[in-house]
């Protein structure tokens, strides 16, 4: 089954294919990108974003969210280009990632891509059926019916909230002194709040909170509503890569800690020195040997 | 008329000269003796000098000969013991090279040097180095003996416990307040770069502020105490109980300590008249007389019963230089002065004896045996004077008492069988007072305390009447941080793995941290904080494995073994101790005394650096369990 979006819109294509139980690949195309969609008996289990959306992409995501360090990332990818496996896969058997997290970035990275796919007004789509086993690592499979009501919501809501954001790339951060309530936010900005100490960049925070974009932007802007947060453009510049960062700090700790110890194991054997100077000193001899002279 | 000598007449003063260097050593005797035992009558110096040169490896049977010979001497002027005799002959073996091979002519001597302490504690040393059981046993009640009737080894041994513990508190004073500052010292940096976060990294800040006040107590030249007490107080906050058990030991040791010096201090007067050539000490060493009288009534046992001591002091003395006349009146005095008089009746009876006054010499003796104390010796006397007089029948009759009566007096090793020359023994000086009076608290340590010696050492610049309210100070300051940190919020780092928090209450239940609690290890967060978290435990952990090496008993107490540290800690500091009070005996004295005390800080010191290792090793070991039990180690991070 193929096709054109102008013919047979998204939201009927994954319908379709979910309310038949279909299983096979779905993958639709536009805007110069192509995302799988891979179905078992109706339900989405795996998605394959275009490799050039880089922050859509697993890895990425986990390694924005903080599970995962630029190197760690760039191991992974060389040993899953030698076995061919997939990289939630790989991460839930070394141990570097839970099952648990895993399964819920994927339905994340699912979410993401699938809102992605809902703006294309241009296209075109291509089913292939064939059995698909969902992947014992992967989580549950998702209803495609509950993700197309929240992709028509994003649809609808998106440029609002987007709206009232500066254009361009900002940040954000907590505001400080403000006395907060935790129990009176929504489960998802006590989650964004939670995050917010993670970074300032908006996409690390959603990252973070394993937050759609649309539905961070949405807790953001009820935080802002609040006046618990700040918002600031951001010059061009003043991008520094987060791995880097973490890098150079962690190597500046070591040595200043190396520095400091040496300067304390220094200060410490002086001070037992000047100690044993004193107990041992030709004036605590005269004090010790007093005894002597008795016998 | 200038007067000319001639070159000959030279010549014969220069023969002469070398005449007599060659004559003089062939009789080294006569002039050697007013040396080597000064005061005592001229054929006991002889001798004695006889005995020296009898010494030696495998001359056993000479030098025997030469011990019987002058135990005669010594019985003859009812001396007791001459403490200088294996003095000599040490001195004699050190010179001569045959230190080690002594040991034979030391036990010999201990019949003419039975009140010698040093002897009696070299040769149990000995024993305990060549594993004789019975020889040790008997050495060590030779030595209590000795300690009970020689004033001055009574003296010094209670001025050399009294030092011994002192620098043992002091050693452990030391370790405690510099184990407890670097257990506090990661806290306390967290807590000092708080006010300092609008600078770039606050923590090198906190760092450079708390050594320098670290390092202020020594730079303005404190003493150890006052700088030991300044690093406990500083580090209270961020301690546990059992740590603040540690802290408050070490302060109530100190004060201790300061005590300690008052009741050094209080001891010179005694001093300057029990040390060798004070009447005190008369009984071990010939006393040439002097101002007793100016000498009594100082120190602890004052008035009557110490001008007593020194008036028998002084008959001992007369009684020993061959002064029979004086002795006797002297006795006679004391006597009629009342009290317990046997010990002076049995004396009197052996210079009335020794005048010829037979009848009234053995009168004192019976009546001397009437009384108690002295009973052992007046009745051997009185048996003495029955057989010389050929009163068979009384002699006789208390012979079995008699026999019997001297083989119990320790540490003189008086076998009635060898004793057939008509041998008189003497009552030495009773010093049981002194003993007695040495360690009754009295107001005088409070008072002496603040001239003290170490309070100059330990507790200097605080003046003597501060020094014990500087001490209450200090843990009136524990007990009030205690309470307030239930109210003020500080820092606290996880003992496990060294990441920080703001806490309030009690340290126990927050030192170590939820995610160590819950052993998930480094696995809490994934990618950047599992990076920052494997740092922190790495850091932490390196620093605690400093700590352990270069403090034994810090790991332990990370690892939160805080009384049995605290144990280690004073077994170490025991061993420090005498390290310090042996080494500098060892250094300074000679003879015997510095023989023994440098193999025991020898000793000393290997058990300290056994006991070093052994901390290090277990400090590191603690600390690794307790990582392990909370996930945080196994890793190499």
């Amino acid at each position: 089954m193929q096709g054109k979006i102008a013919d047979f819109s998204i939201p009927d294509i994954f319908q379709l294919v979910s309310s038949q139980g279909k299983s096979g690949s779905l993958a639709i195309s536009g805007s110069d990108r192509v995302t799988i969609f891979l179905f078992s008996e109706g339900r989405i289990v795996d998605v394959q974003p275009d490799r050039r959306e880089s922050n859509s992409l697993l890895g990425t995501m986990l390694r924005d969210a903080g599970f995962l360090t630029d190197s760690d990332l760039r191991r992974i990818l060389t040993s899953q280009g030698a076995g061919g496996k997939k990289i939630g896969e790989i991460l839930v058997e070394k141990g570097k990632v839970s099952k648990e997290v895993v399964a819920r970035y994927l339905a994340l990275q699912v979410k993401e891509c699938l809102f992605d796919v809902l703006t294309f007004r241009e296209g075109e789509y291509r089913f292939e059926g064939f059995a698909v086993r969902p992947a014992a690592w992967g989580g549950e499979p998702i209803r495609p019916d509950v993700l197309l009501m929240e992709g028509m919501q994003f649809l609808d809501e998106y440029p609002r909230y987007r709206g009232i954001f500066p254009a361009g790339t900002f940040l954000v951060k907590r505001k400080k002194g403000e006395r907060v309530d935790p129990y009176i936010f929504s489960e998802v900005e006590r989650i964004l709040w939670k995050a917010l100490d993670f970074s300032e960049d908006p996409e690390r925070v959603y990252r973070k909170a394993c937050l759609t974009g649309f539905e961070g932007i949405k807790g953001l802007a009820a935080l802002l509503q609040r006046g618990l947060i700040e918002v600031s453009t951001k010059e061009v510049g003043d991008h520094v890569d987060p791995g880097k960062r973490m890098r150079d700090d962690i190597v500046a700790r070591r040595r200043f800690d190396t520095i400091r110890m040496v300067v304390w194991s220094v200060a410490v054997a002086a001070a037992v020195v000047w100690i044993c100077r004193g107990l041992l000193s030709p004036e605590a001899f005269r004090v010790f040997t007093s005894w002597v002279g008795f016998f | 008329m200038t007067l000319r000598v001639s070159n000959r007449s030279r010549r014969s003063w220069g023969c002469f000269a070398l005449f007599l260097l060659v004559l003089i050593p062939l009789d080294p005797c006569r002039i050697a003796a007013a040396e080597l035992f000064p005061g005592y009558p001229v054929p006991v110096r002889q001798q004695a000098i006889r005995v020296v040169e009898a010494a030696g490896p495998g001359k056993g049977e000479a030098l025997e000969r030469e011990v019987r010979a002058l135990r005669r001497e010594m019985f003859d002027r009812a001396i007791l013991s001459m403490n200088a005799v294996p003095d000599r002959i040490f001195d004699r073996a050190a010179r001569e090279g045959w230190k080690r091979g002594s040991y034979e002519s030391m036990r010999a001597i201990t019949r003419v040097a039975p009140l010698s302490v040093p002897l009696w504690s070299w040769l149990a040393w000995q024993d305990v180095a060549r594993v004789q059981l019975d020889e040790f046993l008997f050495d060590v009640k030779g030595l209590w003996g000795a300690l009970r009737q020689y004033a001055p080894g009574l003296l010094g041994c209670a001025v050399w416990l009294v030092l011994f513990v002192s620098a043992s508190a002091c050693w452990f004073a030391i370790w405690a307040s510099l184990n407890l500052l670097l257990r506090a010292l990661p806290a306390m940096v967290l807590d000092v770069a708080r006010p300092l976060k609008g600078l770039p990294r606050p923590e090198i800040f906190a760092s450079g502020i708390l050594l320098a006040v670290f390092a202020a107590p020594v730079a303005y030249g404190v003493g150890i105490g006052v700088a030991a007490v300044f690093w406990i107080v500083l580090s209270t906050a961020y301690l546990r109980r059992g740590e603040l058990l540690i802290g408050g030991t070490a302060i109530l040791l100190l004060a201790g300590v300061f005590l300690c010096g008052g009741f050094l201090e209080s001891t010179h007067p005694v001093a300057a008249v029990a040390r060798q050539g004070g009447w005190l000490g008369g009984e071990g060493y010939y006393y040439r007389g002097g101002a007793i009288t100016g000498d009594a009534g100082q120190g602890f046992p004052t008035g009557a019963d110490w001008e007593r001591m020194a008036r028998f002091a002084r008959a001992r003395s007369e009684m020993e230089g061959g002064n029979l006349q004086t002795a006797e009146s002297l006795w006679t005095e004391l006597i009629a002065e009342g009290g317990d008089p046997a010990d002076a009746l049995n004396n009197r009876g052996i210079v009335r004896i020794r005048i010829g006054k037979m009848a009234e010499g053995l009168a004192d003796f019976e009546a001397a045996a009437s009384l108690g104390p002295a009973a052992g010796r007046a009745q051997w006397n009185a048996y003495q004077v029955y057989l010389q007089e050929f009163q068979l029948a009384q002699a006789t009759r208390i012979q079995p008492v008699a026999w019997a009566g001297i083989r119990g007096l320790l540490p003189f090793d008086y076998r009635a069988e060898e004793m057939t020359h008509g041998e008189l023994v003497a009552t030495p000086l009773r010093v049981g007072d002194v003993w007695r009076s040495l360690f009754a608290v009295r107001e005088a340590w409070f008072q002496e305390a603040r001239r003290s010696a170490f309070h100059a050492l330990f507790f200097r610049p605080v003046p003597g009447d501060w020094s014990m309210m500087l001490l209450a100070a200090g843990l009136v300051w524990m007990l009030l941080w205690k309470l307030l940190s239930r109210k003020i919020w500080v820092s606290s780092v996880c003992r496990s793995c060294g990441a920080g928090t703001l806490v309030v209450r009690s340290r126990e239940a927050v030192d170590i941290c939820n995610a160590c609690r819950s052993q998930v290890g480094r696995g809490i967060r994934g990618g950047e904080e599992r990076e920052l978290r494997g740092l922190g435990i790495s850091l932490h952990r390196r620093y605690v494995r400093v700590c352990s090496v270069l403090f034994p008993g810090a790991g332990t107490l990370w690892a939160g073994k805080d009384i049995r540290t605290m144990l280690y800690g004073l077994l170490l500091s025991l061993s420090a101790g005498l390290f310090t009070v042996s080494w500098s005996a060892g250094r300074q004295a000679g003879g015997l005394i510095g023989d023994m005390q440098t193999d025991i800080w020898r000793a000393a010191l290997g058990t300290v650096a056994l006991l070093w290792l052994f901390g290090a090793a277990w400090g590191w070991r603690s600390f690794e369990n307790l990582q392990l039990r909370h996930n945080v180690s196994g890793e190499r991070l």
